[in-house]
């Protein structure tokens, strides 16, 4: 816009209101409110304000008369332009101008995009703003004279798209980096081939209509300058792959593509200063675009899955309230914090640093941590754990521990050991890529023997193209393809995998471990089993209601539903039980052992159930009436409804299932009886430690042993085996360990992620088998010398296709649209 | 005349790598249109679902490829009525020599444009402006599927430069079928930029972004030429057997195929 236009000045050219692109100088119109750079976008603009859709133009413009006003969120986000603040995310770069990247919420389309992308022409100052959409994250590159972070923030809070720091600032910056250069060399491989191909159009025109042999010299010396390019830039990666396998002597499908791509590039070269045979060039480069575009894919794949775990990260506090010594709050980075400090939390906010509570009592959620939902009650003296969340109402709070010393941060430490020293898991297509070499270049020799005994000058010529037609193109394509399309498939089924391996792993059945609560169990205290009348049960609710505790909880839930009588003169003795007047009558629901201690012992039927409750692994509790005891209720952890079945089709699927947990050896072999697990595969008591010391030798022997779990006790375990699931409602720190997480409650989705898995591999093995017939009738054809160029420029991309329509084919993961939280 | 197979092949090629290199100006121009057609649910209400956008943008996309294939099918069969006409008048291929023309012509405009020159600019028809605005008004009042489908419809309706640079290339090709092909080609190149508008455009042209109007104008003008001179040569090669003169060409094409008895292009 013009405005805009005069106050950036001489540094930019004027932007068309519409698209945003320079208006050529010739159109800029002096004087003029608007201004495009061509009749369609004026076009454009007269029927978008026409329509009344102009909120695009009509809120830049707002946004930019009235920067105060029209903050959303309220923030005034100073602390972006706190010096610790950008010494964290603030990069200077070498044309002066700074660099920072921030992740911004609400931005769910096409349209929010192009909104933020529109900051450069709203906000002087800054030069770029680029959205990662997938990441929800915008890199900004501004000029920090001309305009602060903090305006920058206001200026997204004003859009209605709230900002946060991106915590990863550094990993993610050299991720980017690394991202775009793999990008420029897909876009050079592309390149190269489309030329190369548009040569050999010409030169197999020239097959049939005779081309000058000047032409055909010249057509020939271009594709291999071109093909030189190809190989050596973006195809080098296959090179060095091939080097490091060589050196680790460990197969890599790297391996016979480099051969192939080697001897094809030498006697390709060759005959291009012969002036005679083959080139092959088109399939060459073909073959490096398809292989990186395969890659590619699988890459963003797994970077997608990995990053939404860290976005959830990314989410707990990035700034603090700290209280000074006057009592004044002042909002710093985290990062800012030491020791000592008090800080205030909000409700609604979680805690940014360990610390003990010294003013306020609130409730907590701890389930960051424990992956248990129910509040506990927090007040002074009380230790809170970073990335915890206080729910009731502000308490003020001081840091103990900081950052890596905090316990997510300890933990996570310990997580990050645990995966690096996991044993990799050698992929199939490597495996196959072994024998792959030895056999291709064993034919190639042989074919090239047998052609010098009858035509030797085209020995070199036949092995060249056997070796060419030979290249495992469409193996290194199907296999990240299928994996991609399963992956994609799997999140829209309400499972996430964070990479191929996992899904090889999970397709071979081995060792299945579960955890027990929150995993088998419901991973809550309910009432599971009672003997006595239902008044009995009412007159316990109507007592425990008034009662914050988890057991009397559970007995409140139990009775919801029925009509509760009122109880008066509610008395609670920790440790014993609860005392009250009900209609007049004296009830009260107490500990086995307080009961007995007060009427002298129990009706042998109570006993008896008071045992059994016990043998079971639950908490009993006796009701007494006016009359004595009159029933008895288990308190435990219910078995999910489907834990029984999911842990059959397990099984029957060849998997042996055992279970670990912390909790009671005595409940947990009641649960492992009630689900149909093997006693001597049940172990409970087993500490954190103790899970990942099981998982480790259960993979001595060699076997795939898969841990599923969903806490933080979990998630040691989950890093060490061969495959960690973390199943919904996890803590984030077993989501950060797992290999895989499912989106929906249960063993259930467990039950289909290994079947998934199964079918995703046939339908690997199945394009792998393809593609190695492919190069057996390839091979064929090359070593008795009836292939030639054209024929393998055409059976290249077929076989390719083929390929890639079988991985489209498979169903590995049935969506779940219903029921998807 | 029914054209070969060598002389098509390398026309699809350069106008689908014309079309990627320009498509930066559709994302700019079109986005916002995409943004309102691929926006879920009834007008104002929040688009929450992204699974549920694709049927949208398919509508979209598939509305414009029947206008944008149609329109070269016109452009096509209007060349072959030029160069029916320049038959008559004794001049062969009449609409390839006109196209390239136009756009070296158009090019250069556009060119000396950027660099400052101000010159006269011929004023949109009033009609056709308002014709404009009614059709996506009305457009924008459908639901979702069908506002998809009318503004892709309607997309070749504005006025855009580069587009049009593209119909002119089809009436050159003074064939109905060809001339739809080389729109459903341009409709192809743009497809990549217009897809990934979700997924951040800048990222992908980055540099670019600030010469994208000279890079586009000079794709023109260099099209333009090789319509001119370029393909006669081809014609010449593939054609070899065929007495049929080709003085399209005039002194390149007798530069291309000097020393060759195969061309009787003279």
């Amino acid at each position: 816009m013009a405005a805009d236009a005069t106050i950036r000045g001489v540094e930019t050219s004027v932007s068309c209101t519409h698209c945003g692109l320079p208006v050529p100088k010739g159109l800029v119109e002096a004087g003029s409110s608007t201004q495009f750079c061509c009749h369609g976008c004026s076009a454009a603009y007269e029927v978008i304000t026409g329509c009344g859709l102009d909120r695009y133009y009509r809120l830049r413009d707002a946004v930019d008369a009235d920067r105060a006003a029209a903050t959303v969120t309220g923030k005034s986000y100073q602390e972006f332009d706190d010096e610790v603040f950008t010494s964290l995310y603030v990069r200077d770069r070498p044309d002066g101008m700074a660099e920072a990247e921030l992740l911004v919420e609400a931005m769910h389309c096409a349209a929010c995009v192009w909104l933020v992308e529109k900051l450069p022409q709203v906000l002087p100052g800054v030069s770029s703003a680029t959205v990662d959409f997938r990441r929800s994250t915008v890199r900004l590159v501004y000029n920090q004279e001309r305009v602060k972070l903090s305006g920058i923030a206001q200026m997204l809070d004003g859009l209605g798209y709230p900002p946060h720091p991106a915590r990863t600032g550094g990993a993610q910056q050299l991720r980017d980096i690394e991202d775009r250069r793999f990008l420029v060399r897909v876009g050079v491989a592309g390149a190269c081939a489309g030329n190369v191909m548009l040569v050999s159009f010409a030169l197999y025109a020239g097959m049939f209509d005779k081309i000058e042999p000047i032409y055909e010299h010249l057509f020939r010396a271009v594709s291999w300058i071109i093909a030189m390019v190809s190989l050596m830039w973006p195809g080098r990666v296959f090179f060095k792959g091939a080097w490091a396998s060589l050196r680790t002597k460990t197969p890599h499908l790297d391996l016979p593509i480099a051969i192939a791509l080697g001897v094809g590039l030498l006697w390709g070269s060759v005959n291009v200063f012969r002036g005679t045979g083959e080139i092959y060039f088109d399939s060459l480069t073909a073959l490096v675009f398809f292989l990186l575009v395969g890659r590619w894919v699988q890459h963003r794949h797994q970077r997608a899955s990995a990053d939404s775990v860290e976005l959830m990260f990314s989410l707990t506090p990035s700034t603090a309230r700290r209280i000074g010594l006057e009592g004044e709050a002042s909002v710093v980075p985290v990062e800012a914090l030491v020791p000592g400090d008090t800080v205030e939390v909000r409700a609604g906010e979680s805690f940014p640093a360990d610390g003990m509570i010294v003013r306020g009592s609130s409730a907590v959620d701890a389930s960051v941590l424990t992956g248990e939902s129910r509040p506990e009650d927090a007040g002074p003296g009380d230790d809170v754990a970073a990335g915890t969340v206080n729910l009731g109402s502000p308490l003020a709070v001081r840091v103990a521990a900081v950052g890596e010393q905090t316990r997510v941060g300890k933990l996570m430490r310990t997580v990050a050991r645990c995966s690096a020293e996991r044993a990799p898991i050698v992929r199939a297509a490597d495996r196959v890529a072994g024998y792959f070499v030895v056999i291709v270049l064993s034919v190639a020799a042989i074919t090239f023997g047998a052609w010098l005994l009858i035509n030797p000058v085209m020995a070199p010529e036949h092995a060249t193209a056997l070796l060419i037609v030979a290249c495992p193109c469409a193996l290194g394509l199907a296999t990240p393809l299928a994996i991609t399309v399963a992956i994609g498939r799997a999140a829209r089924a309400g499972i996430l995998i964070k990479g191929g391996e996992a899904l090889e792993a999970l397709a071979k059945p081995g060792l299945m471990v579960l955890d027990k609560t929150g995993t088998v169990t419901e991973g809550r205290v309910q009432l599971v089993d009672r003997v006595g009348s239902e008044r009995a049960l009412r007159s316990a609710a109507a007592l425990e209601q008034h009662i914050a505790h988890p057991l009397a909880q559970a007995v409140y839930d139990a009775a919801a539903g029925m009509t509760l009588p009122s109880a008066r003169g509610v008395e609670h003795r920790v440790g014993q039980g609860v005392w009250g007047a009900i209609e007049g009558e004296r009830w009260a629901v107490l500990s086995p052992a307080a009961a007995e201690a007060e009427f002298g012992g129990l009706s042998p039927q109570l006993l008896d159930a008071v045992d059994r409750f016990a043998s079971d692994g639950h908490t009993a509790v006796v009701v007494v009436g006016p009359d004595g005891p009159e029933a008895a209720l288990a308190l435990g952890d219910a078995v999910r409804e489907d834990s029984a079945a999911s842990i059959e089709a397990l099984r029957v699927r060849g998997w042996r299932v055992a279970m670990l947990s912390g909790d009671d050896p005595r409940a947990v072999r009641a649960v492992s009886a009630s689900v149909g697990i093997d006693q001597a595969d049940a172990h409970g008591g087993v500490s954190p430690e103790g899970k990942a010391a099981f998982i480790r030798e259960a993979m001595a022997d060699g076997g795939t042993v898969v841990m599923v779990g969903d806490g933080v006790n979990d998630a040691a375990a989950l890093a060490s085996a061969t495959v960690g699931v973390a199943v919904h409602g996890g803590a984030e720190a077993s989501l950060e360990a797992a290999d895989a997480y499912t989106g929906r409650p249960g063993l259930e989705p467990v039950v289909e992620l290994v079947e998934g898995a199964r079918r995703a591999m046939r339908t690997i093995k199945l394009a792998m088998r393809c593609s190695l017939g492919y190069n057996t009738v390839g091979s064929l054809l090359a070593a008795t010398g009836l292939i030639n160029a054209l024929v393998a420029a055409v059976l290249m991309p077929a076989s390719s296709l083929t390929v890639l329509s079988l991985a489209y084919r498979s169903r590995s993961f049935v969506a779940k649209r219903g029921d998807r939280s | 005349m029914m054209q070969s197979t060598s002389e098509i092949l390398p026309l699809i090629a350069a106008v689908f790598a014309a079309s990627v290199l320009g498509s930066m100006h559709c994302a700019g121009m079109c986005g916002a249109f995409l943004a309102f057609a691929v926006q879920p649910g009834s007008k104002g209400s929040e688009g929450g679902r992204r699974d549920a956008l694709w049927p949208l943008h398919s509508a979209y996309h598939v509305g414009r490829l029947l206008t944008y294939t149609l329109l070269g099918f016109a452009a096509g069969g209007l060349g072959a009525a030029i160069d029916l006409g320049g038959r008559a008048a004794g001049v062969q291929r009449a609409a390839l020599i006109g196209a390239g023309g136009l756009m070296v012509f158009f090019g250069v405009v556009a060119i000396l444009r950027q660099v400052g020159m101000r010159l006269p600019r011929a004023p949109l028809p009033r009609a056709w402006r308002e014709l404009i605005g009614k059709g996506q008004r009305l457009a924008f009042e459908m639901p979702p599927l069908a506002r998809a489908w009318s503004i892709g419809l309607l997309t070749p309706m504005l006025p855009c430069g580069w587009l049009y640079a593209f119909a002119v290339l089809a009436a050159g090709t003074g064939e109905p079928v060809a001339g739809g092909l080389v729109m459903a080609v341009f409709w192809v190149g743009t497809l990549p930029v217009l897809i990934g508008l979700g997924v951040g455009v800048q990222a992908m042209t980055g540099v670019l972004r600030r010469h994208m109007p000279l890079l586009t104008s000079l794709a023109v003008v260099a099209v333009g030429l090789w319509t001119l001179l370029g393909r006669a040569p081809l014609v010449g090669v593939a054609q070899a057997s065929e007495s049929r003169a080709v003085t399209a060409g005039g002194g390149s094409a007798v530069l291309w195929s000097q020393p060759g008895a195969t061309c009787h292009g003279r």
